[in-house]
């Protein structure tokens, strides 16, 4: 009965999905928010998962982790197709220098932050324990939102701050992708008892899933010559080669993110024009590829907190709120007094990357702890709130006067 | 699709060759242009004005990246076509028939034809 | 030859990097189980076993591995499908053991979906008018077909019983005879759907095929259950598991030592019939009930499924993936035969919501070529080698007979029918392959007569049966197919079908 439940819900999401109602409603702010940060989806797997009606429980859902994994493949894949040689020459130094910096200063700052509130939390006092952890939330706090557009500051829309900031959030999500895995590969072991740590071993397994992700980039792209096209063939060469890169970074206790990220990079240099119509395969699956995922993470977080995990996730809101606009004004994209743009550049940096669930996912996937669990609803409150005070901030600072206010396109229809 | 629409300006006398109609294709599938010129060019349809398009599902998509936010940053070929030309009605319903032929499904174009009431500096 | 090269060069560096992998992992050693740990909260928590986390490489090396093995065995113009069987024989436990078994059972779920998606392809090829005009010729071809392989086969096995030790008393030889020719009734219709695929072969005699795999399969069903009911109440059946033991007892097959077990799907699908069945005078209602019950289950998926395609129409593949996985699951929840329930989804779409479906099949096609790749090479992982290599020359016999009476009574009915070249020359080679289904019947025989004597050697001759006919049947039937779409220009079932588009491989 479950199941048939199960199914009639995907089957109603997929049709509210598609509807041009809510497509319309996703224009709108809040609503805009709420989905492109994923919390709808989110909440979506609350409601199923133990918490809500329990139709899913975590159990089924990490037993399905072989699938789970290869999902986790498919959106590393996408990371890594767009790091191209002839885009990234394409993108301003502006771009990059702030994604650079946001990088540095995010690692520094919010992993020292929970280097320094996890051993209150938790029970053991285990330096290595700590690793993996303090690892997904420094990764999950690099970046922001590539998201511009549900803010709706209109004449910011298409400005140069505005490409500035989407592009140094994209450019931010391998790095998160990059720090994540490295963590997580530097404990091996289970049981807090025997957890051992070493900094070389996951420097030589990254060497040998670049090796792996050459060869089956060169595998792919005389399979992709193969095909000619042909979506079925594609699918078997995608599907192939996302589950080996994915399965091989399972044995080698590497992150599946990682490892299809790699493979990414590799194809989209290596593949010439056979590319264009496998990489619109890929990307046109962005949405539902996350959209499940969002929902997958609503199942598997666990929302039983306690006071000192909130205490972690209020600090790490309040470092975003104070921080993360600081970090972007001092790498000076921006010289421009255009209140707009200004509001911009400080809204935007708050709202946490959508990756940062994904990150969490990918966690409790690899090790379904309790803990993973619940840093998992941490990352899930923290992007929550975070996108909440954006959209408060940006209702309370309101333009200092009514006549530069540019007329609006369009009415907005909700919110 | 297998009727193209009747094309009656005013109440004038058809001549052969002479109802002009505008054919609009619009193809997703880069690949699929490339047969469809050869069938133009079968058919007769020897000028045509092709423009690179993006769809709607991919401009929604774009304004709410999540992990692929940077291609969509930069002008990129999208591989969709969109190709105009003035042709006669028999032509037009050729054209029609030929992509409803097309044995790749998800390759077939969309295509639509319009009335035309004049047409100035056509060099043909 | 240098394209083969080539492939061949890709194939081995492939297994050699997951070969490597493999080695190199540092987890390899551990048990293969799920255990508990603690985290650094303090609170216990279950690890994932081994096997799970492993078969994600198997899949890849399953799927791009068959798949480049299938561009080989194209490139020499035999079919890819037996590529793929062959691949997976290679790879799996029994020789190089890339692949091994603990992760296979892990694969279930691509085997539900595979068995989904293949009925209601098939039903997504029958024209109902097709059905009505043809129905003569679909009934004789299986009635006589269904006598002729019977009888052929029960004396064929009856005869070689001594040598393969099945020498029991008379009794009981003829009823394991009688089984081993029931089973031997079985086509593969996901063999014939994927070689159909490959050569995109359309056309009347694809559904002439096709509905009298059907018809037999439907006919199938209810011989396999009236004897095994009858064996049952001749021989006692003090093993005679209950409908609901059978999920257990197909695990059991599952995680013996007997590597060929069934495809654990298939199996909990057609048990029911026959576990219910087990007292004679229940066996009608049960699988009328059954039966009625599975196509009532199908008609409100095909509803379903053309309701969605006429409301949503978005995120077809997922969509495909979700309603096949869905009809596996309830079918199995509720006990009813999946391969019916889709076959009559099928059916009923393309037959009544032709314009608004298709799409979906063609979604389908799709997702086709990397689910066969995946289903294909894990039966051939499946396969039975210590069975085929002391049972060939008893198998060979078998399998000789079968082949020898599907076509004789093919030939027969078509004559009665006054039906002509070349579906009389070549629609015999429809029903020469074997596989799950026939894999799944034998695992029940085995698992419902455990104990007696002559349960092993019976169920080691029909794999080594199926195992010859995975080999060689979808060459067979490539080469059959070929003639039929080729010639298909018969008056009597000239139809307003287009032609077809037969392009060689």
């Amino acid at each position: 009965m479950e199941i048939i439940f199960g199914i009639l819900l995907l089957v109603a999401l997929a049709y509210v999905a598609t509807s041009a109602t809510f497509l319309k409603l996703r224009r709108a702010t809040v609503v805009g928010v709420l989905v492109s940060g994923g919390w709808l989806g989110v909440l979506a797997g609350l409601a199923i998962g133990p918490g809500g009606i329990g139709i899913l429980s975590p159990e089924l859902v990490i037993n399905a982790s072989p699938l789970l994994t290869v999902g986790l493949g498919w959106i590393g894949l996408m990371i890594g197709l767009q790091l191209r040689r002839d885009i990234l020459k394409q993108l301003p130094s502006a771009m990059i220098r702030l994604s650079l910096i946001d990088a540095l200063a995010s690692i520094a700052i919010f992993g020292f932050a929970a280097a320094l509130l996890l051993p209150y939390w938790f029970q053991h006092d285990s330096a290595i324990a700590m690793i993996a952890p303090v690892a997904l939330l420094a990764a999950g706090a690099i970046g922001w939102t590539a998201e511009t557009r549900s803010l709706r500051l209109a004449d910011a829309q298409n400005s140069a701050e505005t490409l500035t900031l989407r592009g140094a959030a994209s450019l931010s999500t391998p790095v998160a992708v990059l720090v994540f895995s490295f963590g997580l590969a530097m404990v091996r072991g289970r049981d807090i008892e025997s957890l051992t740590f070493s900094a070389t071993a996951p420097v030589l397994r990254f060497v040998a899933l670049i090796l792996i992700a050459i060869v089956l980039g060169i595998i792919s792209r005389f399979g992709l010559r193969r095909a000619q096209g042909n979506r079925s063939e594609l699918l078997a060469i995608f599907l192939g080669v996302v589950a080996i890169i994915t399965g091989a970074a399972n044995e080698l206790e590497m992150s599946p993110l990682l490892s299809a990220m790699l493979a990414g990079i590799v194809i989209a240099n290596l593949a010439g024009k056979e590319l264009r119509k496998f990489e619109r395969f890929i990307i046109e699956a962005e949405h539902a590829v996350a959209t499940l995922y969002w929902i997958v993470a609503g199942v598997l977080l666990d929302i039983r907190l306690g006071p000192l995990a909130l205490v972690i996730a209020a600090a790490i809101i309040l470092l975003r709120v104070v921080c993360k606009p600081t970090i972007v004004a001092m790498s000076r994209v921006s010289n421009s007094s255009e209140f707009s743009a200004k509001q911009l550049l400080h809204l935007t940096p708050i709202r946490q990357s959508p990756m940062a669930i994904m990150l969490g996912v990918a966690l409790v996937i690899a090790i379904p702890s309790d803990l993973n669990h619940r840093l998992l609803a941490i990352v899930a409150l923290t992007g929550i709130t975070c996108d909440v005070i954006a959209v408060a901030a940006r209702g309370l600072r309101k333009r200092p006067t009514a006549a530069e206010q540019p007329a609006a396109p369009t009415e907005e229809p909700a919110a | 699709m297998a009727e193209t629409p009747e094309t009656r300006p005013a109440e004038q006398p058809k001549q052969p060759g002479e109802d002009r109609v505008l054919l609009v294709v619009i193809a997703s599938d880069p690949t699929a242009m490339d047969d469809l010129f050869t069938a133009l060019l079968d058919i007769g349809i020897t000028g045509a004005t092709v423009v690179e398009s993006k769809g709607m599902a991919a401009v929604l998509r774009e304004e709410m990246p999540i992990f692929a936010g940077l291609v969509a940053l930069l002008p990129s070929a999208t591989g969709s076509r969109m190709l105009f030309s003035i042709a006669t009605s028999e032509q037009a319903a050729s054209v029609a028939e030929f992509i409803e032929n097309e044995e790749r499904s998800e390759a077939r174009p969309i295509a639509v034809v319009l009335p035309v009431i004049r047409t100035v500096g056509l060099r043909r | 030859m240098i394209r083969i090269l080539r492939l061949i060069l890709a194939l081995l560096v492939l297994l050699a990097v997951t070969l490597l992998v493999q080695r190199w992992s540092p987890t390899t050693g551990a048990p293969d189980a799920a255990s508990t740990a603690r985290d650094a909260l303090d609170r216990t928590f279950t690890t994932l076993p081994e096997s799970l986390t492993g078969a994600t490489l198997s899949v890849g090396l399953l799927l791009l591995g068959s798949w480049l093995f299938g561009r080989i065995f194209k490139t020499l113009q035999l079919p890819k499908l037996s590529g793929y069987l062959i691949f997976g024989m290679i790879i799996g436990p029994q020789v190089l053991g890339v692949v091994p078994k603990d992760q296979i059972i892990h694969l279930k779920l691509v085997e539900s979906l595979a068995i989904s998606l293949i009925a209601l392809t098939a039903g997504g090829e029958i024209e109902l008018s097709f059905l009505r005009k043809a129905m003569r010729l679909i009934l004789s071809v299986s009635i006589i077909q269904i006598i002729a392989v019977l009888v052929g086969v029960t004396v064929v096995v009856y005869a070689l019983a001594p040598s393969i030790g099945l020498a029991d008393a008379p009794e009981t030889r003829i009823i394991a005879a009688i089984i081993a020719g029931t089973i031997a009734t079985a086509a593969s219709p996901a063999v014939f759907i994927a070689v159909m695929n490959e050569l995109r072969a359309e056309g009347n005699s694809i559904q002439a095929a096709l509905s009298v795999m059907i018809s037999k399969d439907l006919a199938l069903i209810v011989l396999f259950t009236v004897v095994i009911a009858v064996a049952n109440g001749m021989l006692g059946g003090q093993n005679a598991p209950s409908g609901e033991g059978m999920a257990a007892a197909s695990a059991q097959v599952a995680d013996s030592d007997e590597s060929n077990e069934a495809e654990p799907a298939l199996t909990e699908q057609t048990e029911p019939a026959e576990g219910e069945a087990t007292k004679p005078s229940g066996v009608v209602g049960t699988l009328s009930v059954h039966l009625l019950g599975s196509v009532l289950a199908g008609a409100i998926f095909g509803l379903g499924f053309a309701w969605y395609m006429h409301v949503v129409r978005a995120h077809l593949a997922i969509f495909v993936v979700a309603g096949c996985m869905s009809i596996a699951l309830v079918s199995e929840l509720l006990h009813l035969e999946a391969l019916i329930v889709a076959l009559v989804a099928g059916l009923l779409m393309r037959n009544v919501w032709r314009e608004r479906v298709g799409p979906f099949f063609h979604t389908m096609e799709d997702l086709s070529l990397p689910v066969y790749c995946v289903f294909f090479a894990v039966a051939g992982a499946k396969l039975d080698l210590n069975a085929l290599a002391s049972l060939w020359p008893a198998a060979l016999a078998l399998v000789g007979v079968r082949a020898a009476a599907i076509w004789v009574s093919t030939d027969i009915a078509c004559r009665l029918v006054k039906q002509g070249p070349p579906i009389r020359t070549w629609l015999w080679t429809a029903f020469v392959p074997q596989a799950g289904v026939s894999v799944a019947l034998i695992s029940i025989v085995q698992t419902t007569f455990a104990g007696k004597p002559f349960a092993d050697p019976l169920y080691s001759l029909v794999l080594a049966a199926i195992g010859i006919h995975e080999l060689i049947g979808p060459l067979l039937l490539k080469f059959g197919l070929q003639r039929l779409s080729a010639g298909e220009d018969s008056p009597e079932d000239a139809s307003d079908e287009p032609p077809n588009q037969h392009v060689p491989s």
